[in-house]
């Protein structure tokens, strides 16, 4: 009777320990569920993939030349035989920027990115026409498609002089080989190989050495240095900054400017980036340092009309730094958080005038004007005061605004096509390009800066997603909400078309599916809820529920060791 | 550099550059009276002796852009007219916006009315936005937008504090009948919390086209601004009509600043020179002000001299009718600071007398207010606001403009009206003829109290209501909870005795019913060539603002309460789970235990102690914990 009783009990205790420690068991998830942090869950390993498929990142940018070579130029020998021109010209080609690949480290040993070229050859007959009319590049067909391009080849007729080659605003451009002695297949090859390697070379390294090191500081260009960050909308405000309105009131005409000479350059860079254009005076512009001033020399003689006095003022180039005075200069816009652009046309004041720039060499600046990269552009204007009021008609902006689009081409990234081009080519060949026509962009340049923009924008969103994951992967107590995701799935998405893009060769497609990728991707990263939680850290957790869990959890756990000894006792004096 | 040089790949198109290039030809020749920019510049300070010896100094800034250029009206070229403004208005599409930083309280009853509305203390936000699809995203990002601009805190301008009051804040530009009703909705916040100081006036000095470096703005000194009874500081954006019909409509920006300084706390006596106001002195008008003035309202009656001497032979003494008193002619000294009357002297008034005499005597306005809270304790309380009409034979129609927030719940049926101490039991007497209310809804909107009253000649009308307070969420209080909650100014907006004379009361009752239908032709007919609308309510006054103390909770009581209640419940848990689990055994020292009964009563500590005694043991009895020794 008694030890059926005694086992009882135990069993009523034991069942009683076990019911207590399943509850908490099953109480435990519940607890962590419900505290839990909401985390919408994020497609961590596609982005992996992406940012582990970025150094060797399938992307091809293929371009396409369609060579139209003069027909019968040589008496009797009708034509030249085209068969293998293009294989020839490809494989010339292809080595030749194999070369200069193993001699950069970074790039000769990843080949994630390719730019293909294909040819296609043509018969031209009506080439006499064009020589006729003294090279008028508008008549000649071109593509309006990006990444295609036409080169036309034709004989010269003046034996003393070098190859010319004249390159279009449009996708074309025309070869002429003077010396008619060089009219085979062997010199126009190799002309033509070494005219488009050198046209696309430049390209071609910027894009690789972004995609492959694109954070690394040290291995900044200069000009990826001016560029601003890439941004679908720039907000480009030009301030005329007075320095001193009671000596000389100042005005312009800048509605009229703008939409003459920088609307045309506006519409066409749009593709790529939107601009804003705003304009604003700004009365009592004043430096925050004295300029230094000096006697006017006799072999100064540039337009310094200030006759009451015979010196000038000048800023050398360790000043230019702190020209603008960021404190008193309003040139922050209120409403918009697109980066800023800033164009100022400085009139200083009258004890400081007539300003001038020097360089190092202490030579005046002939233009006046100095780029500050990543920022925007200053032009110096020292007008006259004998009125005391000075307007700038459209006619006297026309060369402020000439440097302003200058530097806006700089800062937006199109690069300079001749300075590259012409240094590479050998010494038999001269090279021209036509002025853009108000645009003050070529096509040229706007294909290239259009591939460049989306290799980085590309890359850029790989890596801004890549940041993301990182960031939600190491504050675990971040709260990830669903439009997150959603921006994050869809920045993918944008991506993934993108590259589909570039592989069918729609450049212009790729470029508004790279645009959305990286638009996404960064409202994704800088959304405000994308925070720490502040208020509610594991410390307080901890505090607060240590007064509920110690006190129950001792006297569980001791009864369980307990339970444990005393099964151990039995199971011993059992055996 | 060197890229700059490079110019020949630029090739404008100049066939059609043949305009415009006579404008350099036209020019005159050096003459300060020309000014070649669309937009016009007044800056005026008009410096007014108040009669109990303090001394109102208001500066004016207004600059006024002609918006010609595009059939929407924006524009993004910027001279005078500040940037940011201009930006901000347009890109949340405001029609009119009105945004007032105020320290100290007005005193209407010794100043008599401010020469531009003043407002409660803190900061008060108004606006007329259009409707377009996206209006309260917009002013949601207008009050950010100003938040950024301003160094103020009018991001807390949110839904719980946001009204679109329905009588009051009538649009104050000039528009066309058709532009006036249909297609804009009204926006209003005020913060009487927010503190005013130099971190506001920076930006807003930055705003002016001549910033404080010359001009009467030069004399904006932080220092002295701010050590002041009252100081006020305003902005106000509004369309201006140049012609009848309104084709050519022009924006105005109005920057504002009144401050109330008090000589008499100095000297004793009402003497006051710039240099002692601002310490500065004038030098300069600003070059780009098309018209800069200085002008000393003069007192009607009292031995005072100014120095230097306005001139009466060169018209610089006008004498004109101001708005607010009671349609006397008022003297005022005028210089132009563009004929450089003032330059490099200190103006300066002085009095020939030893010593101020506060005047008991001086005239009031005719209609002032207070509020106050009635009752005590943490529970409930009330408010109740005293209106004065003070003309001997006028009825003067007002607008009550109140809210409220919602952490004090009204009842409107506690609401009472009494007429110089008399409750109002007819309706025929009571003054309130017509009633907007909102009731609030908790942690979403405001109480809003909205009401037509006529005062009755020479009479003080009284409301009263009752209210609860709300116990709030320990996360609601704000970092300083136990200061309290400020309760912004009521809003009180009347006309002006001279348009009263000029308006009889059946215009005036018709005025206010076409706020709710929207049938412009009736106000066209009535008013003849007024196209204003129904801005016939020139003058707000603002009341004081109240401060209520909420029952505040003791801000460590959560983690008290949380530890507190887990050990409670660890107690619980502990001696719970010990008493089933455990057998309790009674022990005697005679060691007489009878098994039998400790193990048919083991469960129950009661029972262990009823069979030992039932056992007759009752002596030094040992409830020993037995943990399974029977065997």
């Amino acid at each position: 009777m008694k030890k059926f009783q005694s086992n009882n009990h135990e069993k009523i205790r034991r069942l009683i320990m076990l019911s207590i420690w399943v509850i908490i068991l099953i109480g435990l998830p519940l607890w962590w569920k419900t505290t839990e942090i909401y985390r919408a869950q994020l497609p961590f390993a596609e982005i992996e993939e992406w940012s582990k498929k970025r150094e060797k990142l399938d992307i091809k940018f293929s371009t396409h030349f369609s060579l139209f070579i003069a027909t019968n130029v040589l008496e009797g020998n009708n034509n030249l035989d085209f068969k293998n021109l293009d294989v020839r010209l490809k494989e010339s080609i292809t080595s030749k920027y194999n070369f200069i690949y193993s001699k950069h480290d970074v790039i000769n040993t990843s080949k994630s990115i390719q730019f293909p070229v294909k040819f296609k050859i043509k018969e031209w007959n009506e080439w006499k026409d064009v020589l006729k009319e003294d090279f008028n590049l508008g008549q000649l067909n071109f593509t309006s498609k990006n990444g295609k391009y036409a080169f036309y080849i034709l004989p010269g007729n003046n034996e003393n002089q070098k190859t010319k080659v004249l390159v279009g605003n449009q996708r074309q451009a025309i070869v002429q080989i003077e010396q008619i002695e060089h009219w085979n297949i062997d010199f126009i090859e190799k002309t033509i190989s070494n005219i488009i390697f050198n046209l696309f070379l430049p390209e071609q390294i910027a894009t690789k050495k972004f995609i492959l090191e694109p954070s690394t500081e040290a291995n900044v260009e200069l000009d990826s240095m001016r560029t601003m960050k890439y941004s679908p909308m720039y907000q480009v405000t030009f301030s005329l900054m007075n320095g001193d309105p009671s000596s000389l009131l100042v005005n312009w005409d800048i509605d009229q400017t703008v939409n003459k000479y920088l609307k045309p350059f506006v519409d066409k860079i749009s593709v790529i980036s939107n601009l804003i254009v705003e304009s604003q005076i700004q009365h009592y512009a004043r430096l925050t340092f004295e300029p230094q001033q000096k006697k006017i020399t006799e072999n100064i003689n540039y337009n310094i009309n200030n006759n009451d006095n015979d010196k000038y003022f000048y800023l050398t180039p360790d000043l230019l730094p702190h020209f603008i005075n960021a404190a008193e200069w309003k040139l922050a816009s209120a409403v918009s958080s697109y980066p800023t652009l800033n164009f100022i046309l400085y009139v200083p004041s009258l004890e400081q005038s007539p300003l001038y720039i020097q360089d190092s060499k202490e030579n005046i600046i002939k233009n006046n004007a100095f780029l500050i990269p990543r920022w925007g552009g200053v032009v110096i204007n020292n007008p006259d005061r004998s009125t005391g009021i000075h307007n700038f008609t459209s006619e006297e902006l026309k060369s402020v605004m000439s440097i302003f689009i200058m530097q806006l081409r700089g800062l937006l990234g199109v690069q300079d096509f001749w300075v590259e081009a012409g240094s590479g080519l050998d010494s038999s060949i001269t090279i021209e390009f036509t002025s853009p026509q108000n645009t003050a962009i070529t096509m040229w340049e706007l294909d290239s800066l259009v591939r460049r923009r989306i290799a980085e924008n590309i890359v850029a969103t790989i890596l801004t997603l890549k940041s993301l994951s990182q960031l939600v992967a190491e504050i675990p107590n971040m709260v990830v909400l669903d439009h997150i995701q959603t921006e994050v799935l869809l920045a993918l998405d944008s991506l993934k078309k993108s590259c589909t893009s570039l592989q069918e060769e729609q450049y212009e497609i790729a470029l508004q599916h790279a645009k959305k990728a990286i638009e996404r991707a960064e409202s994704a990263f800088f959304d405000p809820t994308m925070v720490s939680m502040l208020y509610f850290p594991d410390e307080h957790k901890y505090a607060i529920y240590m007064p509920l869990f110690v006190p129950i959890s001792v006297p569980l756990i001791v009864a369980l060791l307990r339970e444990i000894k005393e099964f151990r006792e039995n199971k011993k004096k059992k055996n | 550099m060197k890229r700059l040089e490079r110019k020949e790949w630029m090739d404008f198109d100049d066939n059609n550059n043949n305009n415009n290039n006579n404008n350099k030809s036209t020019l005159p020749h050096y003459n300060y009276n020309y000014y070649p920019y669309d937009e016009k510049f007044k800056e005026t300070l008009i410096i007014k002796p108040l009669s109990d010896g303090k001394l109102l100094t208001h500066f004016q800034f207004s600059v006024k852009l002609l918006k010609k250029n595009n059939k929407e009206g924006s524009f993004k070229h910027y001279n005078y007219f500040p940037r940011a403004i201009g930006q901000i208005v347009q890109s949340y599409n405001a029609r009119e916006l009105h945004l007032t930083f105020t320290q100290g309280k007005w005193n209407y009853e010794d100043w008599g009315y401010p020469i531009v509305p003043s407002a409660g203390t803190g900061v008060e936000l108004w606006a007329w936005l259009r409707k377009d699809g996206k209006l309260d995203k917009n002013w949601k990002s207008l009050t950010n937008a100003l938040a950024g601009l301003f160094c103020a805190s009018l991001n807390f301008i949110d839904d719980t504090i946001t009204v679109q009051p329905k009588l009051s804040f009538k649009p104050e530009g000039s528009y066309n009948a058709s532009e006036l009703f249909d297609n804009a909705e009204l926006r209003s916040g005020s913060l009487p919390h927010e503190n005013v100081c130099t971190e506001n006036l920076t930006p807003w000095i930055k705003l002016l086209p001549c910033k404080s470096r010359s001009g009467i703005a030069s004399l904006l000194n932080g220092h002295k601004l701010y050590d002041s009874n009252f100081h006020s500081m305003s902005i106000h954006v509004r369309p201006f009509c140049e012609d009848p019909e309104c084709i050519n409509q022009q924006l105005e920006i109005l920057q504002t600043v009144s401050t109330v300084v008090d000589p008499v706390r100095v000297s004793g006596k009402r003497d006051w020179s710039l240099s002692q106001v601002f310490g500065r002195q004038l030098s300069n008008a600003c070059p780009l002000a098309e018209e800069s003035n200085l002008e000393i309202i003069l007192p009607e009656n009292g031995d005072y001299k100014i120095n230097p001497e306005a001139n009466p032979d060169n018209n610089n003494i006008v004498t004109r009718r101001t708005p607010d008193v009671s349609g006397n002619n008022e003297k005022i000294a005028v210089y132009d600071l563009k004929k450089a009357q003032l330059v490099n002297s200190d103006l300066s008034m002085t009095w020939n007398e030893d010593q101020f005499d506060y005047d008991l005597n001086h005239t009031k306005p005719l209609v002032f207010a207070h509020r106050y809270f009635t009752g005590y304790g943490q529970e409930r309380g009330g408010i109740k606001v005293n209106i004065f009409n003070k003309s001997p034979n006028i009825s003067i129609p007002i607008i009550y403009y109140d809210v409220i927030p919602w952490y004090l719940k009204l009842y409107l049926y506690t609401l009472k009206v009494q007429i110089n101490d008399q409750d109002v039991n007819s309706d025929t007497d009571n003054p309130i003829k017509e009633l907007y209310y909102q009731p609030a809804v908790d942690r979403f909107r405001p109480n809003v109290i909205e009401a037509k009253i006529i005062l009755s000649p020479n009479s003080l009308t009284t409301l009263s209501i009752n209210f609860d307070k709300v116990f709030l969420k320990y996360t609601e209080h704000p970092p300083d909870a136990n200061r309290g909650f400020d309760i912004g100014s009521a809003v009180i907006s009347t006309i002006s005795l001279n348009n009263l004379n000029d308006l009889n009361l059946t215009t005036f009752r018709d005025c206010l019913s076409l706020n709710n239908n929207n049938n412009n032709n009736n106000l066209e007919k009535e008013e003849g060539g007024i196209r204003i609308g129904c801005l016939h309510f020139p003058i707000r006054i603002y009341t004081e603002t109240l401060l209520v103390s909420l029952p505040t909770p003791d801000f460590s009581m959560p983690y008290n309460v949380i530890t507190l209640t887990c050990t409670v419940i660890a107690l619980f848990f502990g001696s719970m789970f010990n008493l089933m689990t455990r057998n309790f055994v009674a022990l005697s020292d005679n060691n007489s235990v009878n098994n039998d009964s400790v193990d048919n009563n083991s469960v129950d500590n009661n029972s262990v102690k009823d069979s030992v005694n039932n056992n007759g043991v009752n002596n030094n009895i040992v409830v020993e914990e037995k943990i399974d020794k029977i065997e």
